[in-house]
Protein backbone atom coordinates (compact mmCIF):
# COMPACT_ATOMS: atom_id res chain seq x y z
CA UNK A 1 0.00 0.00 0.00
CA UNK A 2 1.78 2.94 -1.12
CA UNK A 3 1.37 5.97 1.31
CA UNK A 4 1.63 9.55 0.26
CA UNK A 5 1.47 10.95 3.34
CA UNK A 6 3.75 13.56 4.77
CA UNK A 7 4.61 15.86 7.32
CA UNK A 8 5.84 19.49 6.37
CA UNK A 9 6.72 21.22 9.43
CA UNK A 10 4.48 20.44 12.16
CA UNK A 11 1.55 19.33 9.52
CA UNK A 12 0.48 16.59 8.25
CA UNK A 13 -0.90 16.19 4.89
CA UNK A 14 -2.47 13.60 3.65
CA UNK A 15 -0.45 13.71 -0.03
CA UNK A 16 2.52 16.43 -1.06
CA UNK A 17 -0.02 17.86 -3.63
CA UNK A 18 -0.36 21.68 -2.72
CA UNK A 19 -2.35 24.24 -4.85
CA UNK A 20 0.23 27.24 -4.67
CA UNK A 21 -1.57 30.84 -3.90
CA UNK A 22 -3.28 33.36 -6.51
CA UNK A 23 -3.72 29.95 -8.70
CA UNK A 24 -7.21 28.56 -7.11
CA UNK A 25 -9.09 31.39 -6.12
CA UNK A 26 -10.18 31.30 -2.19
CA UNK A 27 -10.53 27.13 -3.58
CA UNK A 28 -14.15 27.02 -3.49
CA UNK A 29 -13.46 27.55 -7.79
CA UNK A 30 -11.50 24.60 -7.48
CA UNK A 31 -14.68 22.76 -6.55
CA UNK A 32 -16.00 21.85 -10.16
CA UNK A 33 -13.18 19.97 -10.96
CA UNK A 34 -12.04 17.81 -7.64
CA UNK A 35 -13.24 17.95 -3.62
CA UNK A 36 -11.01 20.18 -1.75
CA UNK A 37 -9.83 17.64 0.41
CA UNK A 38 -8.46 15.41 -2.32
CA UNK A 39 -5.02 17.40 -2.32
CA UNK A 40 -3.17 17.87 0.49
CA UNK A 41 -3.22 21.56 1.22
CA UNK A 42 -4.79 24.14 -0.51
CA UNK A 43 -3.09 27.93 -0.45
CA UNK A 44 -5.46 31.13 -0.98
CA UNK A 45 -4.63 33.82 -2.96
CA UNK A 46 -2.71 36.25 -0.97
CA UNK A 47 -4.53 38.42 1.54
CA UNK A 48 -3.58 42.00 2.42
CA UNK A 49 -5.23 44.04 5.38
CA UNK A 50 -6.96 46.37 2.81
CA UNK A 51 -8.68 45.13 -0.31
CA UNK A 52 -6.26 45.68 -3.09
CA UNK A 53 -7.45 46.67 -7.17
CA UNK A 54 -4.62 45.40 -8.64
CA UNK A 55 -2.31 46.49 -11.15
CA UNK A 56 -4.22 47.70 -14.86
CA UNK A 57 -4.70 45.15 -17.60
CA UNK A 58 -3.21 43.86 -19.89
CA UNK A 59 -1.94 41.62 -16.70
CA UNK A 60 -0.68 38.30 -18.34
CA UNK A 61 1.15 36.91 -21.41
CA UNK A 62 2.03 33.63 -22.46
CA UNK A 63 5.88 33.17 -22.86
CA UNK A 64 8.10 30.26 -24.04
CA UNK A 65 7.23 27.36 -21.33
CA UNK A 66 5.55 30.03 -19.34
CA UNK A 67 3.97 33.16 -18.42
CA UNK A 68 4.03 36.10 -16.85
CA UNK A 69 1.82 37.66 -14.95
CA UNK A 70 1.38 41.28 -13.26
CA UNK A 71 -1.98 41.09 -11.43
CA UNK A 72 -0.92 42.96 -8.35
CA UNK A 73 -2.23 40.94 -5.35
CA UNK A 74 -5.83 41.70 -6.49
CA UNK A 75 -7.71 40.61 -3.32
CA UNK A 76 -10.83 41.39 -1.36
CA UNK A 77 -9.06 42.40 1.59
CA UNK A 78 -9.08 40.41 5.04
CA UNK A 79 -12.18 41.83 6.44
CA UNK A 80 -14.23 40.91 3.16
CA UNK A 81 -12.50 37.19 3.00
CA UNK A 82 -13.40 36.74 7.15
CA UNK A 83 -17.04 37.85 5.90
CA UNK A 84 -17.64 36.51 2.37
CA UNK A 85 -15.83 33.63 2.03
CA UNK A 86 -14.51 32.05 4.99
CA UNK A 87 -17.65 30.60 5.61
CA UNK A 88 -17.94 28.87 2.66
CA UNK A 89 -14.24 27.50 2.76
CA UNK A 90 -15.51 26.81 6.30
CA UNK A 91 -18.61 24.34 4.97
CA UNK A 92 -15.64 22.15 2.90
CA UNK A 93 -13.36 19.51 3.49
CA UNK A 94 -9.72 20.48 3.36
CA UNK A 95 -6.63 21.85 4.53
CA UNK A 96 -6.27 25.63 4.40
CA UNK A 97 -3.15 28.28 4.40
CA UNK A 98 -4.00 32.15 3.95
CA UNK A 99 -1.06 34.08 2.24
CA UNK A 100 -0.36 37.37 3.39
CA UNK A 101 1.15 40.29 2.18
CA UNK A 102 2.15 43.75 3.13
CA UNK A 103 4.11 47.03 2.44
CA UNK A 104 4.86 47.27 5.99
CA UNK A 105 5.84 44.90 8.64
CA UNK A 106 2.88 45.96 10.95
CA UNK A 107 0.51 45.19 8.19
CA UNK A 108 1.75 41.46 8.26
CA UNK A 109 1.52 41.33 12.18
CA UNK A 110 -1.90 41.94 12.30
CA UNK A 111 -2.52 40.07 9.33
CA UNK A 112 -1.16 36.87 11.50
CA UNK A 113 -2.96 37.71 14.96
CA UNK A 114 -6.01 37.78 12.82
CA UNK A 115 -5.10 34.78 11.27
CA UNK A 116 -4.19 33.18 14.82
CA UNK A 117 -7.61 33.32 16.12
CA UNK A 118 -9.16 31.51 13.05
CA UNK A 119 -9.13 27.64 13.40
CA UNK A 120 -10.19 26.88 9.76
CA UNK A 121 -7.03 28.06 8.35
CA UNK A 122 -4.06 25.54 9.10
CA UNK A 123 -1.05 27.52 8.77
CA UNK A 124 0.08 30.80 7.15
CA UNK A 125 2.44 31.71 4.02
CA UNK A 126 4.46 34.92 4.03
CA UNK A 127 4.75 36.57 0.34
CA UNK A 128 8.08 38.85 0.90
CA UNK A 129 8.60 38.37 -2.50
CA UNK A 130 6.47 39.50 -5.46
CA UNK A 131 7.83 41.09 -7.59
CA UNK A 132 4.49 42.37 -9.32
CA UNK A 133 4.09 45.61 -6.36
CA UNK A 134 5.99 49.08 -5.91
CA UNK A 135 6.39 48.98 -2.68
CA UNK A 136 7.02 46.35 0.03
CA UNK A 137 7.43 42.78 -0.64
CA UNK A 138 11.22 43.41 -2.53
CA UNK A 139 12.47 44.31 0.32
CA UNK A 140 11.14 41.81 2.84
CA UNK A 141 12.46 39.80 0.66
CA UNK A 142 16.11 40.38 -0.83
CA UNK A 143 17.34 41.98 2.49
CA UNK A 144 18.24 39.27 4.99
CA UNK A 145 18.50 41.11 8.50
CA UNK A 146 14.93 43.08 7.34
CA UNK A 147 13.31 39.36 6.68
CA UNK A 148 14.39 37.73 9.87
CA UNK A 149 13.57 40.98 11.31
CA UNK A 150 9.61 40.21 10.26
CA UNK A 151 9.76 36.25 10.70
CA UNK A 152 10.41 37.06 13.83
CA UNK A 153 7.63 39.29 14.69
CA UNK A 154 5.24 37.47 13.10
CA UNK A 155 6.72 34.63 14.94
CA UNK A 156 5.97 36.40 18.47
CA UNK A 157 1.95 36.56 17.19
CA UNK A 158 1.43 33.51 15.19
CA UNK A 159 1.76 29.59 16.93
CA UNK A 160 0.71 27.84 14.11
CA UNK A 161 3.54 27.07 11.07
CA UNK A 162 4.77 29.80 9.08
CA UNK A 163 5.65 29.69 5.52
CA UNK A 164 8.23 31.42 4.24
CA UNK A 165 7.80 32.07 0.46
CA UNK A 166 11.34 32.56 -0.74
CA UNK A 167 11.83 35.60 -3.87
CA UNK A 168 14.17 33.73 -6.00
CA UNK A 169 15.02 37.72 -7.31
CA UNK A 170 18.08 37.60 -5.71
CA UNK A 171 22.04 37.01 -5.97
CA UNK A 172 22.57 34.17 -3.70
CA UNK A 173 19.46 32.23 -1.96
CA UNK A 174 21.27 31.07 1.24
CA UNK A 175 21.31 33.83 3.71
CA UNK A 176 17.38 34.80 2.87
CA UNK A 177 16.51 30.66 3.66
CA UNK A 178 19.07 31.53 6.83
CA UNK A 179 17.06 34.72 7.66
CA UNK A 180 13.72 33.06 7.54
CA UNK A 181 14.68 29.97 9.54
CA UNK A 182 16.39 32.07 12.00
CA UNK A 183 13.73 34.36 12.28
CA UNK A 184 11.30 31.40 13.39
CA UNK A 185 9.77 30.02 9.76
CA UNK A 186 8.81 26.51 10.13
CA UNK A 187 8.80 26.02 6.73
CA UNK A 188 10.49 27.59 3.61
CA UNK A 189 8.31 28.05 -0.20
CA UNK A 190 11.17 27.88 -3.21
CA UNK A 191 10.18 29.93 -4.75
CA UNK A 192 7.74 32.53 -6.39
CA UNK A 193 7.89 33.77 -9.74
CA UNK A 194 10.97 35.37 -11.51
CA UNK A 195 10.75 38.66 -12.67
CA UNK A 196 10.90 39.43 -16.30
CA UNK A 197 9.11 41.10 -19.14
CA UNK A 198 7.79 40.94 -22.67
CA UNK A 199 7.30 43.42 -25.91
CA UNK A 200 4.63 42.96 -28.75
CA UNK A 201 6.55 43.09 -31.89
CA UNK A 202 3.61 44.14 -33.84
CA UNK A 203 2.90 47.08 -31.44
CA UNK A 204 6.23 47.73 -30.28
CA UNK A 205 4.64 47.95 -27.57
CA UNK A 206 5.28 45.96 -23.57
CA UNK A 207 2.76 43.16 -23.31
CA UNK A 208 2.17 44.11 -19.67
CA UNK A 209 0.60 47.24 -18.34
CA UNK A 210 3.31 47.14 -15.40
CA UNK A 211 6.26 46.35 -17.79
CA UNK A 212 7.14 43.67 -15.44
CA UNK A 213 5.79 40.58 -14.82
CA UNK A 214 6.87 37.06 -12.98
CA UNK A 215 7.56 34.50 -14.78
CA UNK A 216 5.86 31.30 -14.17
CA UNK A 217 5.81 27.58 -16.00
CA UNK A 218 8.17 24.80 -16.70
CA UNK A 219 10.81 27.17 -18.26
CA UNK A 220 11.82 27.88 -14.34
CA UNK A 221 11.99 24.77 -13.58
CA UNK A 222 15.77 24.17 -13.50
CA UNK A 223 16.45 27.53 -12.39
CA UNK A 224 13.85 26.69 -8.89
CA UNK A 225 15.01 23.28 -8.54
CA UNK A 226 18.48 24.83 -8.46
CA UNK A 227 17.37 26.39 -5.11
CA UNK A 228 16.02 23.98 -3.78
CA UNK A 229 18.86 21.76 -3.95
CA UNK A 230 20.87 24.69 -2.73
CA UNK A 231 19.07 25.08 0.22
CA UNK A 232 18.05 21.72 1.26
CA UNK A 233 22.10 20.80 1.00
CA UNK A 234 23.30 23.28 3.08
CA UNK A 235 20.19 23.28 5.97
CA UNK A 236 18.26 20.23 5.41
CA UNK A 237 15.08 22.27 6.31
CA UNK A 238 11.58 21.30 5.35
CA UNK A 239 11.07 22.64 1.79
CA UNK A 240 7.93 23.14 -0.59
CA UNK A 241 9.22 22.74 -3.66
CA UNK A 242 6.87 25.57 -6.22
CA UNK A 243 7.91 26.10 -10.12
CA UNK A 244 7.32 24.95 -13.33
CA UNK A 245 5.63 21.59 -11.99
CA UNK A 246 3.23 20.29 -14.59
CA UNK A 247 3.41 16.30 -13.16
CA UNK A 248 4.64 14.11 -11.04
CA UNK A 249 7.82 13.01 -12.62
CA UNK A 250 8.49 16.65 -11.92
CA UNK A 251 7.15 16.78 -8.08
CA UNK A 252 9.92 13.80 -8.11
CA UNK A 253 12.80 15.61 -9.37
CA UNK A 254 12.29 18.15 -6.55
CA UNK A 255 11.66 15.21 -3.54
CA UNK A 256 15.12 14.20 -5.03
CA UNK A 257 16.46 17.61 -4.93
CA UNK A 258 14.96 17.84 -1.24
CA UNK A 259 11.48 18.87 -1.21
CA UNK A 260 9.14 17.72 1.38
CA UNK A 261 6.26 19.00 -0.73
CA UNK A 262 5.30 20.91 -3.58
CA UNK A 263 2.94 23.26 -4.95
CA UNK A 264 1.30 23.74 -8.73
CA UNK A 265 -0.04 26.45 -10.20
CA UNK A 266 0.40 27.44 -13.61
CA UNK A 267 -0.56 24.38 -14.97
CA UNK A 268 -4.00 24.49 -13.52
CA UNK A 269 -5.01 26.87 -15.88
CA UNK A 270 -4.39 24.32 -19.01
CA UNK A 271 -5.36 21.43 -17.10
CA UNK A 272 -7.62 22.31 -13.90
CA UNK A 273 -7.85 17.98 -13.43
CA UNK A 274 -4.04 17.86 -12.78
CA UNK A 275 -4.01 16.72 -9.22
CA UNK A 276 -5.93 13.54 -10.26
CA UNK A 277 -3.22 12.31 -12.92
CA UNK A 278 -0.26 13.62 -10.82
CA UNK A 279 -1.40 11.69 -7.48
CA UNK A 280 -1.70 8.31 -9.66
CA UNK A 281 1.13 9.61 -11.01
CA UNK A 282 3.36 9.40 -7.48
CA UNK A 283 1.11 6.27 -6.35
CA UNK A 284 2.47 4.43 -9.74
CA UNK A 285 6.13 5.75 -9.10
CA UNK A 286 6.11 4.27 -5.66
CA UNK A 287 5.01 0.96 -6.75
CA UNK A 288 7.07 0.07 -9.31
CA UNK A 289 10.35 1.15 -7.47
CA UNK A 290 8.52 -0.74 -4.31
CA UNK A 291 8.81 2.61 -2.02
CA UNK A 292 6.56 2.64 1.11
CA UNK A 293 6.81 6.31 1.24
CA UNK A 294 7.15 9.36 -0.71
CA UNK A 295 9.77 10.55 1.89
CA UNK A 296 11.97 7.87 1.30
CA UNK A 297 12.69 10.14 -1.94
CA UNK A 298 13.20 13.37 -0.07
CA UNK A 299 17.23 14.78 -0.74
CA UNK A 300 18.16 11.16 -2.28
CA UNK A 301 19.68 12.77 -5.03
CA UNK A 302 22.78 11.24 -6.48
CA UNK A 303 25.68 13.23 -7.76
CA UNK A 304 29.29 12.53 -9.71
CA UNK A 305 31.81 12.05 -7.48
CA UNK B 1 -21.71 23.63 -14.97
CA UNK B 2 -17.92 24.03 -15.94
CA UNK B 3 -16.94 20.69 -18.05
CA UNK B 4 -13.23 19.41 -18.40
CA UNK B 5 -13.42 17.49 -21.53
CA UNK B 6 -11.33 16.31 -24.43
CA UNK B 7 -13.17 16.44 -27.53
CA UNK B 8 -13.34 15.01 -31.10
CA UNK B 9 -12.50 17.33 -33.99
CA UNK B 10 -15.16 15.94 -36.80
CA UNK B 11 -14.95 18.40 -39.24
CA UNK B 12 -12.39 21.32 -40.51
CA UNK B 13 -13.87 23.30 -42.70
CA UNK B 14 -11.70 26.33 -44.14
CA UNK B 15 -13.64 29.44 -44.85
CA UNK B 16 -10.53 31.25 -47.19
CA UNK B 17 -6.79 31.16 -46.35
CA UNK B 18 -7.49 33.28 -42.77
CA UNK B 19 -10.98 31.59 -41.13
CA UNK B 20 -11.78 28.07 -41.12
CA UNK B 21 -14.47 26.66 -38.99
CA UNK B 22 -13.90 23.68 -36.22
CA UNK B 23 -16.70 21.06 -35.80
CA UNK B 24 -16.32 19.20 -32.12
CA UNK B 25 -18.10 15.94 -30.87
CA UNK B 26 -18.39 16.64 -27.17
CA UNK B 27 -18.26 13.20 -25.20
CA UNK B 28 -22.02 13.77 -23.88
CA UNK B 29 -24.62 16.10 -24.23
CA UNK B 30 -24.28 17.36 -20.69
CA UNK B 31 -23.58 20.48 -22.02
CA UNK B 32 -26.42 23.61 -21.75
CA UNK B 33 -24.77 26.36 -24.50
CA UNK B 34 -26.06 29.89 -24.92
CA UNK B 35 -25.23 32.53 -27.19
CA UNK B 36 -22.44 34.80 -26.05
CA UNK B 37 -21.16 31.84 -24.14
CA UNK B 38 -17.56 30.22 -24.75
CA UNK B 39 -14.78 27.67 -24.37
CA UNK B 40 -11.49 27.34 -23.35
CA UNK B 41 -9.13 25.40 -25.85
CA UNK B 42 -6.06 23.51 -25.26
CA UNK B 43 -4.08 20.38 -26.44
CA UNK B 44 -1.10 18.87 -25.94
CA UNK B 45 0.01 18.41 -28.94
CA UNK B 46 0.63 23.05 -28.91
CA UNK B 47 2.69 22.14 -26.39
CA UNK B 48 1.36 26.02 -25.38
CA UNK B 49 1.22 27.20 -21.73
CA UNK B 50 -2.29 28.57 -21.51
CA UNK B 51 -5.11 27.74 -23.14
CA UNK B 52 -7.80 30.27 -25.36
CA UNK B 53 -11.04 31.28 -25.32
CA UNK B 54 -13.25 31.03 -28.47
CA UNK B 55 -16.96 32.03 -28.66
CA UNK B 56 -19.41 29.07 -29.17
CA UNK B 57 -20.30 29.66 -32.98
CA UNK B 58 -23.03 26.69 -32.74
CA UNK B 59 -24.12 23.65 -30.55
CA UNK B 60 -26.31 21.43 -30.69
CA UNK B 61 -26.79 18.14 -28.21
CA UNK B 62 -22.99 16.52 -28.91
CA UNK B 63 -21.51 19.24 -31.50
CA UNK B 64 -19.99 22.39 -30.30
CA UNK B 65 -18.73 24.77 -33.15
CA UNK B 66 -15.93 27.43 -32.78
CA UNK B 67 -14.69 30.11 -36.00
CA UNK B 68 -11.29 30.25 -35.75
CA UNK B 69 -9.17 33.29 -37.74
CA UNK B 70 -5.37 32.82 -37.92
CA UNK B 71 -3.81 35.28 -35.98
CA UNK B 72 -1.36 34.64 -33.85
CA UNK B 73 0.45 30.85 -32.07
CA UNK B 74 -2.49 29.08 -30.78
CA UNK B 75 -4.35 29.48 -33.76
CA UNK B 76 -1.87 28.54 -36.35
CA UNK B 77 -1.44 25.34 -35.01
CA UNK B 78 -5.27 24.86 -34.81
CA UNK B 79 -4.79 25.75 -39.09
CA UNK B 80 -2.62 22.36 -38.80
CA UNK B 81 -5.09 20.47 -37.07
CA UNK B 82 -6.99 17.49 -38.42
CA UNK B 83 -10.18 15.16 -38.45
CA UNK B 84 -9.66 12.78 -35.65
CA UNK B 85 -7.65 14.67 -33.57
CA UNK B 86 -8.16 15.50 -30.16
CA UNK B 87 -8.76 18.85 -28.34
CA UNK B 88 -9.54 19.77 -24.85
CA UNK B 89 -12.44 21.84 -23.74
CA UNK B 90 -13.25 23.52 -21.04
CA UNK B 91 -16.95 25.17 -20.43
CA UNK B 92 -19.52 26.67 -21.06
CA UNK B 93 -17.91 29.32 -19.79
CA UNK B 94 -19.12 32.72 -18.92
CA UNK B 95 -22.55 35.04 -19.39
CA UNK B 96 -25.00 35.40 -22.74
CA UNK B 97 -26.78 37.48 -24.67
CA UNK B 98 -30.35 36.39 -23.51
CA UNK B 99 -33.40 36.21 -26.12
CA UNK B 100 -34.93 39.66 -26.83
CA UNK B 101 -37.11 41.24 -29.28
CA UNK B 102 -36.56 43.86 -31.56
CA UNK B 103 -32.65 44.53 -31.16
CA UNK B 104 -29.96 45.62 -33.67
CA UNK B 105 -26.86 42.72 -33.54
CA UNK B 106 -23.65 44.15 -34.51
CA UNK B 107 -20.97 42.05 -35.49
CA UNK B 108 -17.82 43.21 -36.39
CA UNK B 109 -15.35 40.79 -38.08
CA UNK B 110 -14.45 37.18 -36.64
CA UNK B 111 -17.29 39.07 -33.61
CA UNK B 112 -20.04 37.23 -36.16
CA UNK B 113 -19.32 33.93 -34.04
CA UNK B 114 -21.54 34.67 -30.97
CA UNK B 115 -24.60 36.78 -32.91
CA UNK B 116 -24.63 33.65 -35.48
CA UNK B 117 -24.95 31.36 -32.69
CA UNK B 118 -27.88 33.73 -31.08
CA UNK B 119 -29.76 33.63 -34.99
CA UNK B 120 -29.52 30.01 -34.96
CA UNK B 121 -30.25 29.46 -30.99
CA UNK B 122 -33.45 31.40 -30.72
CA UNK B 123 -36.77 31.21 -32.76
CA UNK B 124 -38.15 34.55 -32.52
CA UNK B 125 -36.26 36.75 -35.12
CA UNK B 126 -39.10 38.66 -36.53
CA UNK B 127 -37.80 42.47 -35.84
CA UNK B 128 -33.94 41.35 -35.22
CA UNK B 129 -31.62 43.50 -37.50
CA UNK B 130 -28.23 42.19 -38.08
CA UNK B 131 -25.50 44.85 -38.67
CA UNK B 132 -22.27 43.42 -40.03
CA UNK B 133 -19.32 44.90 -40.65
CA UNK B 134 -15.53 44.02 -41.97
CA UNK B 135 -12.38 45.06 -43.32
CA UNK B 136 -13.03 43.04 -47.16
CA UNK B 137 -14.84 40.74 -48.68
CA UNK B 138 -13.12 37.92 -47.44
CA UNK B 139 -13.92 39.03 -43.83
CA UNK B 140 -17.96 39.06 -44.33
CA UNK B 141 -18.46 34.98 -43.59
CA UNK B 142 -21.59 32.87 -44.12
CA UNK B 143 -23.10 35.73 -46.00
CA UNK B 144 -25.85 32.87 -48.35
CA UNK B 145 -26.71 31.68 -45.15
CA UNK B 146 -27.31 35.07 -43.14
CA UNK B 147 -29.05 36.59 -46.21
CA UNK B 148 -31.49 33.49 -45.95
CA UNK B 149 -32.30 33.81 -42.42
CA UNK B 150 -32.46 37.73 -42.13
CA UNK B 151 -33.16 39.00 -45.68
CA UNK B 152 -33.69 42.51 -45.85
CA UNK B 153 -33.00 42.55 -42.11
CA UNK B 154 -29.01 42.19 -42.82
CA UNK B 155 -27.09 45.22 -43.81
CA UNK B 156 -23.60 44.71 -44.56
CA UNK B 157 -20.78 47.13 -44.55
CA UNK B 158 -16.66 46.56 -45.99
CA UNK B 159 -13.62 49.41 -45.75
CA UNK B 160 -13.23 49.04 -49.37
CA UNK B 161 -17.08 48.69 -50.10
CA UNK B 162 -16.21 45.25 -51.78
CA UNK B 163 -19.77 43.92 -50.26
CA UNK B 164 -22.29 45.46 -49.37
CA UNK B 165 -21.46 49.66 -48.15
CA UNK B 166 -18.28 51.21 -48.06
CA UNK B 167 -17.52 52.41 -45.00
CA UNK B 168 -17.85 52.28 -41.14
CA UNK B 169 -20.07 49.58 -39.47
CA UNK B 170 -20.45 52.17 -36.76
CA UNK B 171 -21.51 55.17 -39.45
CA UNK B 172 -24.63 52.97 -40.82
CA UNK B 173 -25.90 52.37 -37.89
CA UNK B 174 -25.77 55.79 -36.64
CA UNK B 175 -27.50 56.86 -39.56
CA UNK B 176 -30.03 53.98 -39.14
CA UNK B 177 -31.04 54.99 -35.97
CA UNK B 178 -32.26 57.73 -37.48
CA UNK B 179 -35.37 56.08 -38.52
CA UNK B 180 -35.50 53.18 -36.01
CA UNK B 181 -34.51 52.65 -32.45
CA UNK B 182 -33.85 49.02 -30.99
CA UNK B 183 -35.08 47.74 -27.71
CA UNK B 184 -31.36 47.01 -26.95
CA UNK B 185 -28.22 46.73 -29.09
CA UNK B 186 -25.64 43.43 -28.61
CA UNK B 187 -22.61 43.40 -29.80
CA UNK B 188 -19.43 41.53 -30.87
CA UNK B 189 -16.20 43.30 -32.48
CA UNK B 190 -13.27 45.55 -31.76
CA UNK B 191 -12.72 47.79 -29.24
CA UNK B 192 -12.90 50.78 -31.16
CA UNK B 193 -16.34 49.54 -32.57
CA UNK B 194 -17.76 49.50 -28.95
CA UNK B 195 -16.25 53.15 -28.35
CA UNK B 196 -17.81 54.37 -31.01
CA UNK B 197 -21.37 52.57 -30.32
CA UNK B 198 -20.67 53.72 -26.72
CA UNK B 199 -21.05 57.19 -28.06
CA UNK B 200 -23.67 56.82 -30.25
CA UNK B 201 -26.26 54.63 -27.97
CA UNK B 202 -25.19 57.17 -25.01
CA UNK B 203 -26.32 59.62 -27.23
CA UNK B 204 -29.56 57.65 -28.47
CA UNK B 205 -30.22 56.75 -25.03
CA UNK B 206 -30.36 52.61 -25.87
CA UNK B 207 -29.08 50.17 -23.84
CA UNK B 208 -25.97 48.62 -25.32
CA UNK B 209 -24.18 45.42 -24.32
CA UNK B 210 -20.88 44.06 -25.76
CA UNK B 211 -18.81 41.01 -25.30
CA UNK B 212 -15.02 41.58 -24.24
CA UNK B 213 -12.50 39.77 -25.09
CA UNK B 214 -9.43 40.12 -23.24
CA UNK B 215 -6.42 37.48 -22.76
CA UNK B 216 -7.49 35.19 -20.80
CA UNK B 217 -4.98 32.18 -18.37
CA UNK B 218 -7.40 30.02 -16.70
CA UNK B 219 -11.34 30.80 -17.97
CA UNK B 220 -12.60 29.90 -14.64
CA UNK B 221 -11.68 32.72 -12.48
CA UNK B 222 -8.78 32.02 -10.48
CA UNK B 223 -6.20 33.79 -12.31
CA UNK B 224 -7.64 37.41 -12.75
CA UNK B 225 -5.85 38.18 -15.65
CA UNK B 226 -8.75 38.51 -17.71
CA UNK B 227 -10.22 41.70 -15.69
CA UNK B 228 -12.19 44.85 -17.31
CA UNK B 229 -12.10 47.98 -15.80
CA UNK B 230 -15.33 48.98 -14.61
CA UNK B 231 -17.36 51.46 -12.53
CA UNK B 232 -18.23 48.09 -10.13
CA UNK B 233 -13.94 47.80 -9.80
CA UNK B 234 -11.59 45.39 -12.12
CA UNK B 235 -14.31 42.08 -12.90
CA UNK B 236 -13.35 38.96 -14.81
CA UNK B 237 -14.16 38.93 -18.16
CA UNK B 238 -14.20 35.08 -17.89
CA UNK B 239 -17.62 35.15 -14.53
CA UNK B 240 -18.73 38.37 -14.69
CA UNK B 241 -18.66 38.60 -18.43
CA UNK B 242 -17.54 38.31 -21.46
CA UNK B 243 -20.58 40.33 -21.78
CA UNK B 244 -21.01 43.48 -20.28
CA UNK B 245 -23.14 46.48 -20.11
CA UNK B 246 -21.53 49.56 -21.77
CA UNK B 247 -22.37 51.88 -19.21
CA UNK B 248 -20.62 50.38 -16.64
CA UNK B 249 -17.64 49.74 -18.26
CA UNK B 250 -15.03 52.47 -17.46
CA UNK B 251 -14.00 53.51 -20.80
CA UNK B 252 -10.97 55.63 -19.77
CA UNK B 253 -9.29 52.42 -18.81
CA UNK B 254 -10.32 50.42 -21.39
Amino acid sequence: MTDLKIRIGNLELKNPLILASGCCGYGLEMEEFFPLDYVGAIVLKGLSLEERKGNFPPRICETPSGMLNSIGLQNVGIEKFIKEKLPEIEKRKGVFIANIFGEKEEEYIKLAEILSKIKSISAIELNLSCPNVKKGGIQFGTDPEIMKELVKKVRKVYEKDIWVKLTPNVTSILPLAKAAIDGGADVLTCANTYKGMAIDIKTGKVKLYNIFGGLSGPAIRPLTLRYVFEIYKKFKTPIIASGGIENFEDAIEYFFAGASAFQIGTILFKNPKVPYEIIEGLKNYLKERNLRKIKDLIGEVKIYE
Amino acid sequence: MKNFVKGKIIEVKFLGKDYLKLKIELPSKNFDCFPGQFFMLSSEEFDLTIPRPFSIFYHKERTVEFLIKRIGKFTNKIFKIKKGDFINLLGPLGNYFEEEKDIFLVAGGYGIAPIYFYLKKYNNLKNIKLFYGGKRKIDILFFPELKKILKDNLFITTEDGEIGEKGLLTGLIERYLKKEKPSKIYACGPLGMYKSLNEICKREKIKLLVSMDPIMACGYGVCLGCVIPTKKGNLCACTEGPIFESDILDWEKL
